[in-house]
């Protein structure tokens, strides 16, 4: 099956090309999230962590999720990711500093996640999932549909209560980390 | 169903399970605490793939209560409790080496029994 | 009546209690430098507030003056009916209007006084403070719209004046009198609250002070209770002459009358503006306030009861005046029999003369008080005027308004004419009304002509210890030449306050006789009675005029002739006094009169033997009866003890023993999985949750 480059400017065009872009997606994602258990300096891993969450952002677009993809984009890429430099920054005289762990300890982690990992896809494939169907395609939805609408609605509606929540854990949290984090008299 | 050129419900959760794996290792060989927190926000993503990809191909819009959205604002919430996470630990950890000078978690055994 | 007076004086009540309370937090340099101006702006503030609201309410109309009240509903009293509630507020009348400029113009020169005498005290912004606190307490009383909210502010100024009293409370003096003057005022309170409680069940909790015809204020509930019992005012039932006694036992304790005056001249001990204050403006004022507030209710019994106590303590304290040594203390017992004056004046239905002398007494006793005070700090705190003589020329100011403050006390005037010093105008209102007094009582025989008598006889001993006093002080031969000639003026902080004193000592007679008891159409005082008691005024049948001109012929002159006496005897000091006192007879009443007539030794004797022999009752009680069962429980429990000890040792023992020891073992063993490294504990979970799920997929396989 080839693709001429008229083609992709269509609908069915972008439809042949979505494969190819998931598996593109998913190998830096995967490849990128190994990395970080396979390198030995922190500043790289934080590297690589940037391609993962970059790549989840990726995963979310083709989810149909945009508004999670621009929030992974801002909040994590943007924040969190920023805030862990930070903190290696402030945490290290040496930010190549390399903490090497045991062999045997690398040995039993790779064990145990490869175990948790074939357990997960055994517990997949053995479960019967229905077929996917009744999605929200784009022939379902009523005219003037707006995902980001949608979701500003539900967070003020269905969802308030763990909204309120969430609003009231981040003004705990930014009070408590700069309680702890302030500097000590001593 | 074409299970290579069909892109399905078993694509996104092979990745997210690879993910997944690769937050727990992370966790369990670094030494380095900000190295556990980069494991955990792996954990974390690997969840929120999980979510939307169910949200997406397995969520029936049929019941009155729910906007079809539930996938989706969970993942928002977790991207919230994840930046909320990460600066608490990040205070814990500046506590931490001014303590000990260091951020090596094997120095932190002080409650060994 | 513009409303605005109620405003002004809820101002000037208020503004004293915020700063007192920004001084008593002021802990930092600054404020602590400035508490005295603060509180002293501040009081001054009040000051002017009281006066508009005095001059607005001389610029209205007579026919629209009346008293203006602001009742919150403070606690509801549902069990006396439906509406029923006890009220806090604020009430505005005549009697109030002449008392507001009054206690905060003194209190602002006191507090000026201070700022002069207190300089160097390391707890220099508490005493502000507390003086702040003192002055908004008295005038809580002054604009008391309820019986219940003027004994709330009747405490607070007893508890503030135990602070002010003991304010040096290093010192064991403080520390005693502070205790005295507290305990003393407990008594006297306790006969207010029999007296309050009679009145609050009669009336049904309508505690509200003011006259007007529509609230439910006390005086006409108490009119209704009284016509529904068949009783009335002039045939009253024997509760309503105990409830004004009672009442009146709480001025008795404040405004130190027999027999609880022993405390006022011990709280001398306290800092010498406090007793200027104390002796005038505020709480021994406060006693004869309450009488004035509450004067509709009393009976002509509890009128007898109230002219005696005056009379007894008027008579004794100028006689211990006229011998005491120290210079405050022939004030304090000064004050003492002027209070007696006013407590006679009450007593005897002088009810406007009475709260008139309150008014000029507070005038020229404040100022005598800061007098002392110069004069004590310049002789190094040397009080015995034996040390005295000759400090006139060394303190000129001091001596002026000394020499003007006594003859306002002495009632000075030109006679036949009105040109007269304040305590003229309102001494002689008094002594007339008690010798109308003495007439209706004249059926009680010597009884009556002591009302006569007591007055008049002391109205010339007055002038005499004052005369005493200031020839022992300023005048002679310096008989202490070291003290001499270190004396000097007093700075002007405490001079400043002491001219302001003497002059309206001077102009206070004259201008209160014009607006409170004269008045061009109505006098205000006079409105005041008019008002509390609707178409009674009890001084009317005392056909004044006639004994006015009796009191003005026998002390008009008298005063020049006990003054002269007084200043003759003594400016060669104490020798002439020396000889007169050896005369037996004489000899007898000195030695009572220097010893204080034995009050604290016959307190001291009463409190102290009952205590000894409750104590020695206790003390055997104590040890034969409680120790002896006492002891008996003890050897029980011994031989007890000594058996479940053994029982402990072996048994008990063994047993925790060997539980410890299997206890200690297991620990051993699973200390061992606490590494207390972080990453164990997460590998443990992790294996754990795989565990977990493993065992979930294969049940659920297994189950399918």
């Amino acid at each position: 099956m080839t693709t001429t480059l008229a083609q992709l400017g269509t609908d069915a065009g972008l439809q042949q090309v979505a494969p190819l872009l998931f598996y593109a997606v998913a190998l830096v994602t995967v490849l990128s999230a190994w990395a970080i258990v396979l390198s030995q300096n922190i500043v790289r891993m934080a590297v690589y962590l940037l391609l993962t969450l970059t790549g989840v952002a990726g995963m979310y677009f083709m989810l149909d999720a945009e508004l999670l993809a621009a929030i992974q984009l801002i909040v994590y890429a943007g924040g969190t990711l920023i805030l862990i430099v930070f903190g290696v920054m402030l945490t290290s005289g040496n930010p190549f500093l390399k903490l090497r762990p045991k062999l045997w300890e690398v040995f039993v982690a790779v064990g145990l996640s490869l175990f948790i990992m074939g357990l997960l896809l055994f517990a997949k494939v053995t479960t019967h999932l229905p077929e996917p169907s009744a999605t929200i395609e784009e022939a379902n939805k009523p005219a003037g549909y707006d995902l980001v609408h949608e979701i500003g609605r539900g967070l003020l509606s269905v969802y308030l209560v763990p909204f309120e929540v969430a609003a009231v854990l981040l003004l705990v949290v930014m009070i408590g980390a700069a309680y702890m984090a302030r500097r000590r008299a001593t | 169903m074409n299970p290579v050129f069909d892109i399905s419900l078993h694509h996104f959760l092979i990745v997210s399970f690879a993910l997944a794996g690769a937050g727990v290792a992370t966790i369990l060989t670094k030494r380095n605490a900000i190295g556990i927190l980069i494991g955990v926000e792996l954990l974390l993503n690997a969840a929120g793939v999980n979510f939307i990809a169910f949200n997406k191909f397995l969520w029936h819009n049929t019941t009155s209560t729910s906007t079809g959205l539930d996938g989706m604002v969970f993942t928002i919430f977790i991207i919230v409790v994840a930046a909320a996470e990460a600066a608490v630990a990040l205070a814990i950890f500046l506590n931490f080496y001014n303590n000990f000078s260091t951020v090596d978690v094997e120095k932190a055994d002080e409650l060994k029994g | 009546m513009p409303h605005s007076i109620i405003t002004l004086m809820l101002i000037a009540l208020l503004a004293p209690l915020v700063s007192s309370t920004v001084c008593i937090l002021a802990t930092r340099r600054l404020l602590f430098k400035g508490a005295g101006y603060l509180t002293t702006a501040v009081m001054a503030g009040a000051l002017a507030c009281s006066i508009i609201a005095l001059f607005t309410w001389l610029g209205t109309p007579v026919d629209q003056r009346h008293a203006l009240v602001l009742n919150i509903p403070w606690i509801p009293l549902p069990g006396f009916g439906p509406g029923h509630a006890l009220y806090l507020g604020i009430l505005a009348d005549p009697l109030t209007m002449a008392m507001m400029p009054m206690v905060t113009g003194i209190s602002t020169l006191v507090h000026i006084y201070s700022i002069g005498y207190m300089h160097g005290d390391k707890r220099y912004n508490l005493f502000f403070a507390y003086l702040s606190l003192f002055t908004f307490s008295m005038l809580g009383i002054v604009l008391a719209n309820s019986v219940i909210m003027l004994f709330v502010f009747w405490e607070l100024v007893g508890l503030t004046s135990y602070l002010l009293i003991g304010f040096w409370f290093e010192k064991r003096g403080p520390q005693l009198a502070c205790k005295k003057a507290f305990v003393m005022n407990r008594i006297g309170d306790a006969g207010f609250l029999v007296g309050f409680g009679i009145l609050f069940y009669k009336l049904g909790g309508a505690m509200l002070l003011p006259a007007t015809a529509d609230s439910g204020s006390m005086f006409n509930v108490l009119a209704n209770v009284l016509a529904a019992e068949g009783h009335s005012l002039a045939n009253p039932p024997l509760w309503l002459t105990v409830a004004g006694i009672g009442l009146f036992f709480g001025a008795i304790g404040k405004s130190a009358q027999f027999p609880l005056h022993t405390w006022l001249p011990d709280a001398m001990e306290g800092p010498t503006p406090v007793s200027s204050i104390v002796h005038s403006a505020t709480m021994v004022a406060a006693g004869v306030y309450l009488t004035g507030r509450i004067y509709p209710i009393l009976t002509p019994g509890a009128h007898l009861f109230i002219s005696t106590i005056g009379l007894v303590t008027l008579v004794m304290a100028a006689f211990m005046a006229m011998v005491m040594t120290d210079i405050k203390r022939v004030l304090a017992y000064s004050t003492l029999s002027q209070l007696g004056y006013m407590v006679l004046g009450m007593g005897v239905g002088a009810w406007t003369f009475a709260l008139f002398h309150l008014i000029t007494h507070a005038f020229f006793k404040c100022c005598l008080f800061q007098c002392s005070g110069s004069v004590i700090h310049a002789a190094h705190h040397q009080q015995d005027m034996r040390h005295y003589g000759g400090l006139g020329k060394k303190m000129p100011i001091t001596m002026a308004c000394y020499a003007i403050c006594t003859l306002a006390i002495a009632g000075a005037s030109i006679p036949f004419t009105t040109i007269a010093m304040s305590g003229f105008f309102s001494k002689d209102g008094i002594i007339a009304g008690s010798i109308s007094y003495g007439d209706v009582m004249a059926h009680a025989g010597y009884l009556g002509k002591l009302f006569w008598l007591g007055p008049i006889v002391i109205a010339y001993v007055t002038p005499f210890y004052m005369g005493r006093s200031f020839a022992l002080t300023f005048l002679g031969k310096p008989r202490d030449q070291h003290l001499h000639d270190h004396a000097h003026e007093a700075p002007l902080a405490m001079w400043f306050p002491q001219v302001c004193l003497a002059i309206m000592a001077i102009a206070s007679g004259y201008l209160g006789w014009k607006t409170l008891i004269l008045g061009s159409e109505a006098p205000m005082l006079a409105q005041g009675v008019a008002a509390i008691i609707p178409g009674e005024v009890i001084e009317a049948h005392h056909s004044h005029g006639m004994h006015m001109t009796h009191a003005l012929l026998l002390s008009g002159f008298g005063w020049i002739i006990a003054l002269g006496a007084g200043i003759l005897m003594y400016v060669p000091g104490m020798a002439i006094s020396s000889r007169i006192v050896k005369i037996p007879g004489v000899n007898l009443l000195y030695t009572w009169a220097l010893n204080k007539f034995y009050f604290d030794a016959l307190y001291d004797v009463f409190t102290v033997s009952m205590g000894k022999f409750v104590a020695v009752v206790c003390a055997a009680v104590d040890k034969y009866l409680v120790d002896g069962l006492v002891n008996l429980a003890g050897s029980t429990v011994r031989e007890i003890a000594m058996l479940s000890g053994k029982v402990d040792k072996h048994i008990v023992d063994g047993g925790v023993n060997g539980v410890a020891a299997m206890a200690q073992g297991a620990g051993d063993m699973l200390r061992s999985t606490q590494p207390g490294k972080i990453r164990i504990y997460v590998l443990m979970f992790f294996s754990s949750a795989a565990l977990v799920t493993l065992l979930v997929v294969i049940s659920a396989i297994a189950l399918r």
